[in-house]
């Protein structure tokens, strides 16, 4: 009965890599299909990244842009950068902001996914529910949340007077206070990017054999040497393989910081990402500047990406 | 080591899913007794209930004198070896081992004595430092083994723990595990859906249906005098023959009859029978065939003839019924031959009615 299930697949299969085969060899078959993608790769991604490392070794202002001139100074741009202080605080704020955010999108992100993973009434719903800040747009996400953070008129300010823990002369301006601002960066970034923690969590949580847990009970585990033991020891891989892809994505986040402080006030809030723009986009238009911090943080991305691969690799070998 | 009592132990899932219809037999101390039947019959989750992860809707389980129906896992002084063995996938087969103890607060000297006498019990020594995935199916289930034994539980709990094995080591756990309860002497209560299993393992069987238990024995008397067509047809490889027909008499002797062919049936069996629709059942080994079709045999025609090495077995067609009767390896017998059966008196079976749970008539 197989074999006859088995034989029309068979037929189609052998069909269709016969047109293949009797048009194009089919070596050149693959390279045919690999051809669209690699094109939108080496013109979206190869390009640009030459670009920038060679514009970070330029002075490039706008109207060399339009030309694709610039002068060669060297490691000037480089040098520029080490002297800069912006640039160290940047990277400080830039390493604060995503270890902060990933940690506790990580606890958060986990304990949800436990909750998740427990069977109530209108768990589905709730399931989707939590999807909901990762599929909003950024700007809706941004607008919403600085509503609330409104000194005036915003919810926060509001739910603290009512619970009488502020006087309404001390309402809060959130984003307009350094503390408070990186806080509340901090706290939308969570609330926003949480939910790819637990989808993944969630997932993993969902193939742990259920032997597992019956056995350490009767091992004489308790709940909390369970969690330890097992479900901790389970998802221990894919919370670093988060860990790692979550932490490349926040050091790059730029549309929440942008969105909701420009890198302000006083320069709390201001990341890496905002730097480039001001630099380069922004002011005095110094391309070759904006670049050269780019690549930096390129650099810095690439070392998290080559541990992250050798995370993989060493995954693949057991 | 303990006995274990079921007393009226029953569990339904959601509103009117019976798993276990009302459990109540003893299990005596040290015995090795196996739980059989087909999948969904309520075995496993007699076991989990013993276990402690299913908690009975009715009824009380015992240990001894001691009522532990409501008692957690761990403090039931039972150890179990799963169908999938549950070996913890990031510890080493020493931490396996070692973990219940752990989790017990056993002190260190004492756990690395246990370990090295159980891995020297199970010849796992080598392992003792690998992952439970750098082991083939037969050393994760001597592990798993191990996990269960170190532990010195009152009562051995096994789940299918030989159904995930090649056919080939399933006979060589099998015959290890009847050494290895030989030798550590606890209760040891064994589900399987493999009656062969369960015959060669067991000082008794239980044998279940639909959450209801069909029949309590040793192996020999559940296989020689099933209690009713149920366990008849499930116990046996190949099955009883059960040939459905009436009873009638002549002569003042009673006897079978379905389509003009008739068996004389003994008379230990004649008492307890009236006239009515019953099954006649009859072992493949209790057939004997013959060439001549005599007046004291029964007619029939050879479909096929199949060697299964040491013996045959011979599909016969007798009045329009397919029965199989198993003879020695070189029984001349081929396909087409008409032959004479007889079959031996002292070993039919009668069943009343022809459903399952058709009761088998006894003598007297």
């Amino acid at each position: 009965m197989t074999v006859e299930a088995a034989s029309p697949q068979e037929t189609v299969a052998t069909r269709v890599a016969g047109i293949g085969r009797t048009l194009i060899p089919d070596r050149w078959l693959g390279l045919v299909l690999l051809a669209p993608s690699a094109v939108v790769f080496l013109l979206l991604l190869i390009y640009p990244l030459l670009y920038g490392i060679w514009t970070s070794f330029h002075s490039v202002d706008i109207l060399d842009l339009a030309s694709g001139g610039g002068s060669f100074v060297g490691f000037d741009n480089y040098l520029w950068l080490l002297q800069n202080a912006q640039f160290w605080h940047a990277l400080k704020t830039s390493t604060l902001y995503a270890g902060i955010v990933v940690t506790l999108q990580i606890v958060l992100g986990t304990a949800v996914a436990l909750l998740l993973h427990q069977s109530f009434k209108g768990r589905a719903f709730v399931r989707g529910l939590v999807l909901f800040p990762y599929m909003m747009p950024v700007v809706a996400v941004i607008l919403v949340w600085m509503l609330l953070y409104n000194a005036l008129f915003g919810a926060i300010n509001y739910i603290l007077f009512s619970l009488g823990l502020i006087s309404r002369i001390d309402a809060i301006a959130w984003l307009s206070q350094p503390d408070s601002a990186f806080a509340g960066v901090v706290l939308v970034s969570l609330w926003k990017y949480f939910p790819f923690v637990v989808v993944i969590v969630l997932a993993r949580l969902q193939v742990i054999p259920q032997d597992l847990y019956e056995a350490a009970r009767i091992d004489g585990a308790g709940a909390w040497s369970r969690f330890v033991d097992i479900t901790l020891r389970e998802i221990k891989d894919v919370l670093i393989v988060i860990a790692l892809l979550r932490t490349i994505f926040m050091f790059n986040n730029f549309e929440v910081v942008f969105l909701l402080t420009h890198g302000g006030p006083m320069q709390a809030t201001l990341t890496l990402p905002i730097l480039v723009y001001e630099t380069a986009l922004d002011g005095d238009r110094a391309f070759g500047r904006g670049s050269a911090i780019a690549v930096v943080m390129f650099g810095l991305l690439m070392m998290t990406m080559m541990v992250y691969f050798r995370f993989l690799r060493r995954e693949d070998r057991q | 080591m303990a006995r274990v009592r079921f007393d009226k132990l029953r569990k339904v899932f959601g509103r009117d899913v019976v798993a276990v219809a009302g459990l109540d037999f003893e299990i005596a101390d040290g015995s090795f007794v196996s739980l059989v039947g087909p999948s969904g019959c309520g075995k496993s989750t007699a076991l989990r209930m013993i276990a402690g992860l299913e908690e009975p809707t009715s009824g009380r389980l015992l240990f001894d004198d001691r009522d532990v129906t409501g008692l957690e896992p761990r403090d039931r002084d039972i150890a179990m070896v799963f169908q999938s063995y549950a070996l913890y996938p990031h510890m080493s087969v020493r931490e396996n081992l070692e973990y219940g103890l752990r989790k017990r607060r056993v002190p260190a000297a004492e756990r690395d004595q246990r370990v090295a006498r159980i891995a020297a019990m199970l010849h796992i020594e080598p392992f003792l430092e690998r992952k439970p995935r750098q082991l083939s199916g037969g050393q994760r289930q001597r592990v798993a083994l191990g996990r269960a034994l170190i532990r010195d539980p009152e009562v051995f709990l096994l789940d299918e723990p030989l159904s995930n094995l090649d056919a080939k080591l399933r006979v060589h756990m099998r015959a290890e595990l009847a050494t290895l309860h030989a030798r550590v002497g606890t209760t040891m209560i064994y589900v399987t859906h493999d009656q062969l299993e369960a015959m060669t393992l067991s000082d008794r069987i239980v044998v279940m249906s639909q959450g209801v238990v069909q029949q309590i024995g040793p192996p020999e008397e559940v296989y020689a005098r099933p209690a009713n067509r149920f366990v008849a047809e499930f116990i046996g490889t190949p099955s009883m023959n059960l040939m459905a027909g009436e009873l009638d008499e002549e002569g003042g002797k009673a006897r079978f009859r379905r389509n003009g062919v008739t068996v004389p049936l003994p008379d230990s069996l004649t008492a307890a029978a009236d006239a009515r629709q019953v099954l006649l059942g009859i072992r493949p080994e209790d057939i004997r065939i013959t060439a001549d079709s005599g007046e004291a045999t029964i007619p029939a025609q050879v479909a096929v003839a199949e060697l299964a090495g040491a013996e045959k077995y011979i599909y016969l067609d007798v009045a329009g019924m397919q029965i199989i009767a198993r003879t020695d390896a070189d029984s001349p017998v081929r396909g087409g031959d008409r032959v004479g059966l007889h079959f031996r008196p002292d070993r039919l079976h009668l069943f009343d009615g022809t459903s399952d749970e058709a009761k088998a008539i006894r003598a007297g």
